[in-house]
């Protein structure tokens, strides 16, 4: 089968071990195409012999088995950064300190947010006020939702 | 109301869980403030709800985003509703402190007993 390949801009290319490091994680269901069963990844070029004050390679690509499931991998990447955007830059003002410790769901596609004690009763706040989206969860005053001390493989 | 527990040949503190269509050892961890994680292969025995996606820091500061779902169990005489983490890179079970908000945990470490007690 023939690959797709998007080219990312070299402006891009500092982003890419953080953005390799979560499509790695991504639940197989939003890396892998539905379609055709491949994974989408990010594939940099050789490395520059002489990179100075610039970019380690020439060039760096999306690559996947097709458009579809390249634009679904960027799109989710996308909507999970903006989710982290909105609370960096709107929620976080208005739910800290008073929820500290809670639990806010954001809705992917709108951006509406709901606070519980944690996942469950954020999600169920979601939906009963009629939001069907999917949901991104975040700790309130946290950049992550949970963290986990002890080293484990 | 009391859950016993036992310590595992790596000398964790392990409780056995009845997840409903199946069973499983979990770790008891403090060191993780959720619910349940559970590996992939235990996650697809179960009556899992989706609830959403979630970003954790693991312990080698790797950001991971992971499905939550939630199932319903028995808890201490209580049917409760849980949170349950499933990701390719958690390949172990883990019960949260999350889980253990309302309870007594007791690890004694020399009579080589694990206890989780309603409080």
């Amino acid at each position: 089968m023939t690959r797709v390949r998007r080219p990312i801009a070299s402006s891009d290319f500092t982003a890419i071990p953080r953005t390799k490091q979560i499509i790695e994680t991504l639940p197989d269901m939003l890396r892998i195409c539905p379609r055709h069963g491949e994974e989408v990844t990010i594939r940099e070029g050789e490395l520059l012999p002489k990179q100075g004050g610039g970019v380690p390679f020439a060039e760096a690509n999306w690559e996947g088995c097709c458009d579809g499931a390249i634009d679904g991998v960027m799109e989710i990447l996308g909507l999970i950064d903006r989710a982290k955007q909105t609370y960096r830059d709107e929620l976080a003002r208005e739910l800290e300190p008073e929820h500290i410790g809670e639990m806010v769901a954001i809705e992917l596609d709108t951006g509406d947010y709901f606070v519980g004690a944690d996942e469950i009763d954020a999600a169920d706040k979601a939906r009963a006020a009629g939001h069907e989206g999917s949901l991104y969860f975040l700790r309130v005053g946290s950049p992550y939702a949970h963290r986990m001390v002890t080293p484990r493989q | 109301m009391q859950i016993d527990g036992y310590f595992n040949a790596q000398n964790e503190p392990v409780i056995r869980l009845d997840l409903g269509l199946a069973s499983t050892d979990v770790l008891v961890d403090t060191g993780f403030d959720g619910g349940l994680t559970l590996p992939s292969q235990v996650a697809n025995q179960l009556d899992l709800t989706y609830v959403g996606l979630e970003g954790f820091i693991s312990a080698f500061e790797e950001t991971i985003v992971a499905k939550t779902y939630s199932i319903e169990l028995d808890w201490l005489g209580k049917r409760v509703r849980v949170s349950v983490i499933v990701s390719p890179r958690i390949n172990q079970a883990l019960l949260g402190s999350h889980m253990l908000k309302d309870c007594r945990l007791i690890i004694d470490y020399g009579e080589r007993t694990v206890t989780i007690i309603a409080s």
